[in-house]
């Protein structure tokens, strides 16, 4: 993200933020899903994040990359949400219908296909910790490098490198089990 | 290097593209002479991209209309502009409300107790209140389930 759209947002510029929001709401929309599990939820996010990314413009000081400033906030505001979702109903996950799977499959059969996929996805995503899925969504959705993920949650490497090893090896075992 | 050694370094930085220099070269050795690593390898890089990868939507249109109608009708309240700027600065929810309680619990404090050696008919009413609002205020800390923003949202 350029500086000057920042500065140009920063002095009240409802394009430049436009500009910023077109950007970045996908990413975050992407990571926030991974997370939450509900598209509902990471809409929820989405909206969230931008209205406090707008806040706090003028607060960005550009110690760290403003990629990595957004994707905190929208970790934080995802795992805030996933603790009082837990809480309201014994999570009930869910992915998204169509949202991400959407690519002109109509038929009945490539439906069913498509919701199984969706169930077993949802299944899979709840057998790792809240910590896990921030990591494996900010590797693998959003790309990070290490380097990156640790910066955006406060973490050392070797705590990213852990958690996804860990994921992993979760994600492996419980797919070894259905076998 | 050894299978287990391989796993380890297969499970995260090689599928992850971070292993670099000798380490790599060693790993990929093993892994032409490894039907088993080379297995994982893929099936760790598979499964990681069915659950996590898959291609970037864009949210819905209305996402970006109720952002800008929230920011120019300036709807913000107090609680929201306070939550952004404590996960901006902390980062972490409890930490916040525990530091929040404090801050509250002082001002209180503050506030109540002095007109407690000045106001001798009102002490009891008083002491009460500012009671009341500490055990109140410590309340949803004690409870483990509470949100800092749910904390935050009955302080304020
Ligand atoms: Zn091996």
């Amino acid at each position: 993200m350029e500086r000057e759209t920042i500065e140009k947002a920063r002095a009240g510029d409802m394009g430049a933020f436009e500009a910023i929001y077109r950007e970045h709401a996908g990413m975050v929309f992407g990571v926030a899903l991974r997370i939450v599990g509900r598209v509902e939820d990471a809409e929820e996010v989405v909206q969230d994040v931008f209205v406090s990314v707008h806040r706090s413009l003028g607060h960005f000081q550009g110690k760290s990359s403003f990629k990595t400033w957004v994707y905190r906030i929208a970790v934080n505001m995802s795992l805030n949400i996933l603790r009082r979702g837990r809480l309201a109903r014994q999570s009930e996950l869910r992915m998204p219908e169509g949202a991400e799977f959407e690519d002109g499959r109509n038929t009945f059969e490539d439906r069913l296909a498509v919701e199984e996929r969706e169930v077993r996805v949802s299944e899979l995503l709840e057998l790792l910790s809240p910590d896990q899925r921030a990591c494996m969504a900010l590797r693998v959705s959003a790309g990070l490098s290490y380097e990156e993920i640790a910066q955006t949650l406060n973490v050392n490497i070797n705590t990213v490198r852990t958690r996804l090893r860990r994921a992993r090896e979760v994600l492996l075992k419980a797919r070894a089990q259905r076998r | 290097m050894d299978c287990r050694k391989a796993e380890e370094l297969i499970l995260s930085d090689y599928v992850d593209g971070e292993l670099k220099g000798e380490l790599l070269r060693v790993l990929e050795e093993h892994l032409h002479s490894c039907p088993a690593c080379q297995a994982l390898a893929s099936q760790t890089v598979d499964l990681g991209q069915a659950v996590f990868g898959g291609a970037v939507s864009n949210p819905p249109e209305r996402v970006w209309l109720a952002v800008r109608e929230r920011i120019s009708v300036g709807r913000s309240s107090l609680v929201e502009r306070a939550q952004s700027w404590l996960i901006l600065f902390f980062g972490e929810p409890r930490r916040v409300a525990f530091s929040v309680t404090l801050a509250m619990a002082v001002v209180v404090a503050g506030l109540f107790l002095p007109g407690m050696w000045h106001r001798p008919v009102a002490k009891n009413k008083d002491v009460v209140t500012t009671e009341l609002m500490l055990a109140s205020a410590g309340a949803f800390l004690a409870d483990d389930d509470d949100t800092w923003a749910d904390g935050l949202e009955y302080l304020l």
